[in-house]
């Protein structure tokens, strides 16, 4: 097994808490994560090679319940789309996601 | 429940009556939902007795469904265990057995339906391998769709509801106008959503199964393509908009106008253009016709007893009742079957003066007919929210009532 897969499937695993990969840190700073999601998440520090690979896998199915995976898109809509029409704030945001 | 998953349902039931004597077995379901009713139903019509129904909204849980109680996942756990048998037609399959498991239940858990082909907690190499297949299908479908329509922006409505369908349609042109796309193609499931679409003055629509749509879509997210959008709050898993309502009441069409599309929250709707008029509307009572809807899909039943009053209110002040009915569906006693087209409802209810539903997605279809019209709710939560039905699909200038 690809040894990305295996460390990503160890962490899933073995953690209580939900994990939030970045595939942008342009667009969602690590800093603001880690400050509005406090202690109930983790966030791996991935390589650009374990990054491609969990996000083409993200892609692929949903293989995982206490994972998610942030990056900008256009092909569907996102919570930041809430906070751009003033129905949440950015902290809201976060805090939704982790719920 | 729509009529394919209901016969996947009874094949897989049957299926698993020949491979295991279910007498014997102490059988739960998991998720209170419409699905799960009919599969109680479907199961007590089979003379098998359903000893409870798991679910993790503490406002079901100590209710009954059918003298069946609702009860937390907990509760499962007693003797006998090997005779237990969990039985699951929800969507969150997949997070339902990691939910039982993680409680230590080791019994059986069996997938009747399923509902999400999206899903699969595991990234051992097998599964792996038939997601890749399943992904490769959708990939050979999206090449041959965007060899069909090398102009269109794709949009993806992909699960089969009209009221999801419609409020996509509704806010669409704004969406397609920030896109610079001229021409365009939605993708659905089923006839009844398709017709909605058209209702909208859509020129192109490809209407797929379950099944196509959901390995099209994971090949638009896996691709990348450019020209393609999926327009729905919560499906598939990568959308989150949903959980803006752990924190916010926000109603399904607000959801669709700031959420799917981010417009602002003043932005009005475009109205369907292409409405048709009911083939036998001399035939309906003028203002003195009532129309009746007692069947919805995603929102469980409303007692008969509460229909029976309706009927005998109206019929003794001598208004003409109608059941709308599609299918196999039955009108309501006392009243006339009406099987009308969808873009002709409007008309229907128009004619008729009065429209009484099940708050479904015809509600949606018909909210700007000009008539009196009054949507139902059971009285239950939307989802594992804490936010009632009625708040999430209120629908303004209508009599909302919670039954």
């Amino acid at each position: 097994m690809n040894t990305c897969i295996q460390k990503l499937e160890k962490q899933l695993r073995e953690s209580g808490e939900n994990i939030i990969c970045l595939g942008n840190t342009e667009t969602v700073p690590p800093e603001l994560a880690y400050k509005s999601f406090g202690r109930r998440m983790v966030c791996p520090v991935l390589t650009a090679e374990e990054t491609e690979v969990l996000r083409e896998t993200y892609y692929m199915y949903e293989f995982a319940d206490n994972l998610i995976y942030i990056e900008e898109n256009n092909h569907f809509p996102g919570l930041a789309n809430f906070v751009k029409t003033g129905l949440l704030t950015e902290d809201e945001m976060w805090e939704s996601l982790l719920k | 429940m729509d009529k394919l998953h209901y016969k996947e349902m009874t094949d897989n039931l049957d299926a698993l009556e020949h491979r295991c004597t279910l007498s014997d077995r102490e059988i739960y379901l998991f998720g209170h939902c419409n699905a799960t009713e009919e599969l109680a139903d479907l199961l007590m019509n089979r003379g098998y007795t359903v000893c409870g129904i798991l679910d993790n909204n503490i406002s079901k849980q100590g209710t009954f469904y059918r003298q069946i109680p609702i009860m937390e996942p907990a509760n499962i756990f007693g003797p006998d265990m090997e005779r237990k048998i969990v039985c699951i037609v929800a969507r969150a399959y997949a997070a339902m057995v990691k939910q039982l498991r993680r409680l230590g239940y080791a019994g059986e858990i069996i997938k009747l339906v399923d509902y999400n082909s999206y899903a699969e907690y595991s990234l051992s190499e097998e599964t792996i391998a038939r997601k890749k297949e399943r992904l490769e299908r959708g990939i050979v479908r999206l090449q041959a769709m965007q060899e069909k329509y090398p102009d269109c922006f794709q949009i993806y409505c992909p699960f089969s509801a009209l009221g999801d369908v419609y409020y996509a349609m509704a806010y669409l042109p704004y969406f397609l106008k920030e896109k610079k796309a001229n021409d365009y193609v939605v993708f659905v499931i089923g006839g009844a959503c398709g017709s909605v679409v058209r209702m909208f003055g859509a020129e192109h629509v490809e209407v797929l199964c379950q099944k196509d749509m959901d390995e099209q879509v994971q090949a638009v997210l896996y691709t990348g393509i450019s020209n393609a959008y999926i327009a729905h709050q919560d499906r598939p898993y990568v959308v989150k908009l949903y959980k803006a309502l752990y924190l916010k009441k926000i109603p399904l069409e607000m959801i669709y106008k700031c959420g799917v599309y981010g417009l602002q929250p003043d932005c009005m709707p475009y109205k369907p253009s292409n409405l048709k008029p009911y083939e036998r509307l001399e035939e309906i009572p003028e203002g003195n016709a009532v129309i009746l809807s007692p069947y919805a899909k995603s929102v469980t039943n409303i007692p008969q007893e509460y229909w029976k009053k309706i009927v005998e209110h109206y019929a003794g002040q001598g208004y003409q009742l109608y059941t709308n009915a599609v299918g196999e569906e039955e009108a309501l006693p006392g009243t006339l079957r009406l099987e009308a087209r969808l873009n002709q409802m409007q008309s229907v209810v128009e004619r008729a003066g009065t429209f009484i539903g099940l708050r479904s997605g015809l509600c949606d279809v018909i909210k700007e007919a000009d008539c009196k019209k009054i949507a139902l709710y059971p009285d239950c939560f939307y989802s594992d929210t804490q936010w009632k039905m009625e708040e999430i699909y209120h629908l303004e200038g209508w009599d909302n009532i919670v039954v």
